[in-house]
């Protein structure tokens, strides 16, 4: 009963920290213009981030394969319009937002 | 130095929302949050600017990408004639996202191209898909938008004058009316593509003489006498055209710009015939001259803080203008301001110009019925303000549907509702009937009493007259070739009735797939109907003339000369604000 209060604000806490994070790394994104095109749950220009992440679930690769199609663009997947090349965002900015869009 | 860093930060985050488009929290992205354009809007807004062929400064920007000077010149004519109508010349933005290098340089050539081919949803056209730019010039334009925007040339009094010409002074041209024609039912046809006016004669359908005028002539207006006829081209090309003369024609011409739209003359009692104004696209300014030779005697920059945001715009374009019947007062409507300036023209030397706040982006409009209150599109906003010419002020903002394009409006006399102002639209079949009575119907007054349904969007204009119970709507923009190809005709006193769909490039014999019908116009008498059947430059036009009572075609008009028919104007209807 007494520890309680403190569960409530460690959780509440940790989401805090989360949302924190979500909110870092969608800057990150739109710094790098990534949201020019895509929105995270609605299709734009791009795919929908959150429509993304459900397609590559669970794949072992995903953070690999899709860190390439960012760093050299790609095209087919989701229609005809490509993405185009991103070779000026540094590898590590790539990987992070990568993992963001899979978490989701 | 904070103020600056703000400044291109709002900027830059105006952008990130207008391009990820319905990015959505925010109320800001919320304002931003738009409809993909029609065909028929793109059709509209993308005609091509006279500014292509116009020599301009240009500095080089050394962070964008390398362009030679020929490429440069092929993306600066592409631009005028494909862009500049919804990214303004300046590209600061108007129907159109901002393009400035800020952010275009910030995005990057990649992701430029593929939103000039693919297009957005939030309503850039894909050019490149549609077929409309190679790959290679996509690429081109997507490097240009990165360069510095080139300014064009400004336009003053020494460029104007040396512009103007007297062809007949006031004092060589007749005391009276020298021909037999009744002036008051001539009828003035703009040839779009070949830079002319057809005067043609209402009562025997002849035409009178073919005049020489600007480029794509927008509208024509009468002098309050009735006697003088102002046309202005895209050019900015003024032609003041005297009917009294045994041949009218030319009798003076001005370019007040490098690109136009409008132009109107005093029509206050004791200020008949005595001034003209003309109001331009660039530079964004107008000019008040004399209404007898059109020399120019001041101009006015309409450059200036947009109505809502209150910000700075380089480019506030003049839309249209009114004349009052009542006051000697212009109703200027700025564009991209949203601001309607009410000039009055008793001292021109102190001039008095009252500012009335509407919305973003002003187009065009006309009087009520009493002529009291002027109603006017603010296109993108999808309303109509309207404003009080008797007080000097703003009484309404109505939400229409989507993309107004009044053209004058419709005045007529609903059976429930009272006296109400019609308007169509480009982006919807909708036609809004506007309740215009306030000291009769007041429950009704400034509100959208009625939507009727028309043939489909890419409507231009809609017409009756007082002494008609037919309302005419053209949908000459329309991507489908049969519905532009018709008109619909609503029966004022059974709105509920559908309109009857009047087949006029048919009856005109225009094979199908060609012609488009433009803008109903009333004979004097406001028992005929007239319609432009606009082909392409190289197929054959006419001018279609229907029975209003009968509704079957009375006359078709064909000529060789008649090329490109667009917008025609009654004398004595336009002379008289009779819509």
């Amino acid at each position: 009963m007494k520890c309680k209060p403190a569960i409530l604000a460690v959780a509440i806490g940790a989401a805090l920290t989360a949302t924190g994070a979500a909110r870092a790394d969608e800057a990150l994104a739109k710094k790098h213009n990534c949201m020019a095109c895509h929105q995270l749950d609605k299709k734009a220009v791009g795919p929908a981030y959150k429509d993304v992440a459900k397609k590559y679930k669970g794949q072992a690769d995903a953070v690999a394969k899709l860190s390439d199609k960012v760093k050299k663009g790609g095209s087919g997947v989701w229609g005809p319009v490509p993405m185009p090349p991103n070779a000026a965002v540094p590898d590590a900015d790539i990987k992070k937002l990568v993992e963001w869009v899979l978490a989701m | 130095m904070k103020r600056s860093t703000l400044a291109v930060a709002a900027l830059a985050g105006a952008m990130a929302a207008g391009l990820a488009f319905a990015q959505a929290k925010g109320d800001a992205a919320k304002k931003e949050d738009r409809q993909p354009v029609t065909g028929e809007e793109l059709r509209y807004q993308a005609g091509g600017s006279p500014l292509a062929g116009v020599e301009m400064h240009q500095d080089i920007n050394p962070k964008a990408p390398p362009m030679t000077k020929a490429e440069f010149e092929r993306g600066r004519q592409i631009y005028f004639e494909r862009c500049a109508g919804c990214h303004g010349v300046l590209r600061k933005g108007a129907t159109g996202k901002p393009l400035t290098p800020d952010i275009t340089l910030q995005r990057g050539t990649e992701i430029l191209k593929v939103f000039i081919k693919y297009g957005t949803p939030a309503g850039m056209p894909n050019w490149g898909t549609s077929g409309e730019l190679n790959d290679a010039e996509v690429d081109l334009m997507a490097r240009y938008i990165q360069q510095t925007p080139p300014t064009p040339p400004e336009f003053g009094m020494a460029d104007m004058k040396a512009t103007w010409k007297v062809i007949v002074p006031p004092e060589k041209r007749p005391k009276k009316k020298m021909n037999n024609y009744n002036i008051e039912n001539i009828f003035s046809t703009t040839l779009r593509d070949t830079g002319e006016v057809a005067l043609i004669d209402g009562d025997t359908k002849k035409i009178i003489n073919i005049v020489k005028t600007g480029y794509a002539v927008h509208i024509s207006r009468v002098s309050a006498s009735g006697r003088y006829v102002y046309v202005i081209g895209r050019d900015a090309k003024i032609n003041m055209i005297d009917l009294w003369m045994e041949k009218p024609d030319n009798v003076a011409e001005i370019r007040v710009g490098l690109e136009a739209r409008s132009v109107d003359t005093s029509k206050a009692k004791g200020y008949e015939d005595k001034l003209a104004i003309a109001g331009s696209y660039w530079p964004p300014q107008y000019v008040i001259m004399k209404g007898d030779t059109l020399e120019p005697l001041k101009i006015v920059s309409t450059r200036g803080v947009t109505v809502d945001t209150q910000e700075f715009h380089p480019e506030p374009r003049v839309a249209s203008i009114v004349a009052s019947h009542f006051k000697p007062e212009f109703v200027v409507n700025v564009k991209e301001t949203g601001k309607i300036l009410l000039v009055n023209y008793k001292d021109i030397e102190n001039l008095t110009v009252t500012e009335i706040p509407a919305a973003r982006f002003l187009h065009d409009g006309g009087w009520d019925a009493s002529k009291r209150y002027f109603l006017v599109a603010a296109n993108q906003s999808h309303k109509i303000a309207v404003v009080d010419a008797k007080e000097g002020k703003r009484v309404a903002l109505v939400d229409v549907d989507k993309i107004p394009h009044p053209g004058r409006g419709a005045n007529f006399v609903h059976p429930k509702y009272g006296p109400v102002w019609a308007t169509g639209h480009l982006g919807s079949e909708k036609i809004a009937l506007i309740g215009t009575d306030p000291k009769n119907h007041k429950q009704y007054a400034w509100k959208v009493v009625q939507m009727l349904d028309g043939q489909g969007g890419g409507n231009l204009f809609i017409k009756t007259h007082p002494k008609s119970s037919n309302l005419y709507v053209d949908t000459p923009l329309n991507p489908d070739s049969k519905t532009a190809r018709s008109v619909a005709v609503f029966n004022i006193k059974d709105l509920s009735a559908k309109p009857k769909i009047l087949p006029i490039a048919d009856w005109a014999g225009i094979p199908e797939g060609q012609g488009r019908i433009v803008q109903p116009e009333y004979n004097k008498a406001g028992d005929e109907v007239w319609f432009a059947v606009w082909s392409a430059k190289d197929q054959t036009s006419a001018l279609v003339v229907v029975d209003d009572k009968t509704l079957k075609p009375k006359a078709v008009i064909k000529d060789p000369k008649l090329i490109t028919p667009t917008g025609h104007f009654n004398i004595y209807n336009t002379q008289h604000d009779v819509y």
